[in-house]
């Protein structure tokens, strides 16, 4: 990926995280219990576990990103990014149209079945609510020097701007999951 | 800061040369050309996106806001709790009327709950209209009168004594605000946890 203008990179990060906002509120937060909670028909995650595994990331990611923010590196006036090549191959992982390929979700990732399906969604609608601040905020922010640890190890940081990317790429990955799962339940 | 910033930019003034808020006038009451043509040089466009705020509380607010998309809502902070007080989609005219009326500050919060395009007017701007254009008397009266029957409305609402009822009175009124905005500013409008609120829900798809 080429440097490019990070106010260019976070509008087009917020404009997917309304994208999935509104798609909360008006398909998931909707949708009866059961329906939530079905399991897919090849056996897969329900609905209520895609976001539920959704928000266990959040629940890291988002205080993590709140603290890079509010403890910046470089300089806040730099308004290049570059993704790091690590930043970069995480998010090219989870690109669904890149590939198809599945991957196994930690342990503490895979969300058990006996979920509260409602408190879920309203949760991954918290999250994102949060996620758009932050994002606003990050405009401030020098996205390229300040970095943030993954969930795997705090010995590894991803740039701030790479940390969104990610996170909103694997949000997408797994919003497609549930509204494919959608389509083939009978409402 | 005790004003209310407005971001405003004089090509979107003279790009203006149809009003979305003199349509919605247009509905209530015929409407004059010249009246037109002092809406459409007296009032400007604002965008204001997903859950920013529009007023604050200590601020004074100078202008009426034709909401032309999206959804407003207004809230109290009690605490650390927000108690939703208003939620006005679209086609409505908003405005803190403490600050019109008694020229108070406002007590509120008005956020956007969507990425909203909103059409605004100061309160000089329409006094003065009432003046050139008298017919705006009573496209005013007719507003007044539909804000204070939706008002006697919140306010019926909220001494209904069960959540139960509330909540019925909500869906039979305003189901299609569920499609639109999260469940948690329904439950605090409706003076209510979010628990309770997905609990009626279950019971009634059921």
């Amino acid at each position: 990926m080429k440097a490019m203008s990070k106010f260019k990179l976070l509008s087009s990060l917020e404009q997917e995280v309304e994208k999935h906002l509104a798609e909360a509120v008006s398909v998931f937060q909707n949708l009866p219990e059961e329906t939530l909670l079905k399991p897919a028909p090849d056996g897969g995650w329900s609905m209520a576990q895609c976001l539920a595994h959704l928000n266990s990331y959040g629940r890291f990611y988002l205080p993590a990103i709140t603290y890079a923010i509010n403890h910046p590196a470089g300089n806040a006036t730099n308004e290049k990014f570059k993704s790091g090549w690590l930043g970069n191959y995480f998010t090219q992982m989870m690109q669904p149209g890149n590939s198809t390929k599945k991957y196994k979700s930690p342990k503490d990732h895979s969300p058990t079945p006996d979920l509260d399906a409602r408190a879920v969604v309203a949760e991954f609608i918290q999250q994102q609510e949060q996620l758009m601040r932050c994002l606003r905020k990050a405009k401030a922010t020098d996205i390229n020097a300040t970095r943030v640890p993954v969930s795997i190890s705090k010995w590894i940081r991803l740039k701030l701007g790479d940390t969104f990317r990610f996170l909103i790429a694997h949000n997408e990955r797994h919003m497609l999951q549930a509204k494919r799962h959608l389509i083939l339940c009978p409402l | 800061m005790l004003t209310h910033k407005i971001n405003r930019t004089t090509s979107e003034k003279e790009k203006m040369i149809h009003s979305p808020l003199a349509d919605f006038i247009r509905t209530l009451y015929p409407l004059g050309k010249k009246a037109e043509q002092y809406i459409i040089q007296n009032s400007f466009h604002k965008k204001i996106s997903r859950s920013k705020y529009l007023l604050k509380p200590g601020e004074f607010c100078s202008y009426y806001y034709y909401i032309h998309k999206g959804v407003l809502r207004a809230f109290i902070k009690e605490g650390k709790k927000e108690i939703t007080t208003w939620i006005n989609p679209e086609n409505e005219i908003t405005t803190s009327i403490r600050s019109m009326s008694r020229n108070e500050p406002s007590l509120e919060y008005i956020q956007a709950l969507e990425n909203s395009d909103l059409y605004a007017m100061s309160f000089e701007s329409m006094q003065k209209m009432y003046t050139l254009f008298p017919e705006m008397n009573t496209v005013a009266r007719m507003l007044l009168e539909e804000y204070y029957a939706a008002s006697e409305e919140r306010s019926y609402i909220s001494r209904l004594p069960s959540a139960e009822k509330r909540y019925s009175h909500f869906n039979a009124t305003r189901p299609e605000l569920v499609n639109r905005i999260p469940l948690k500013y329904v439950a605090s409008y409706l003076g209510m946890s979010e628990e309770t609120l997905s609990r009626l829900r279950s019971k009634k798809s059921m």
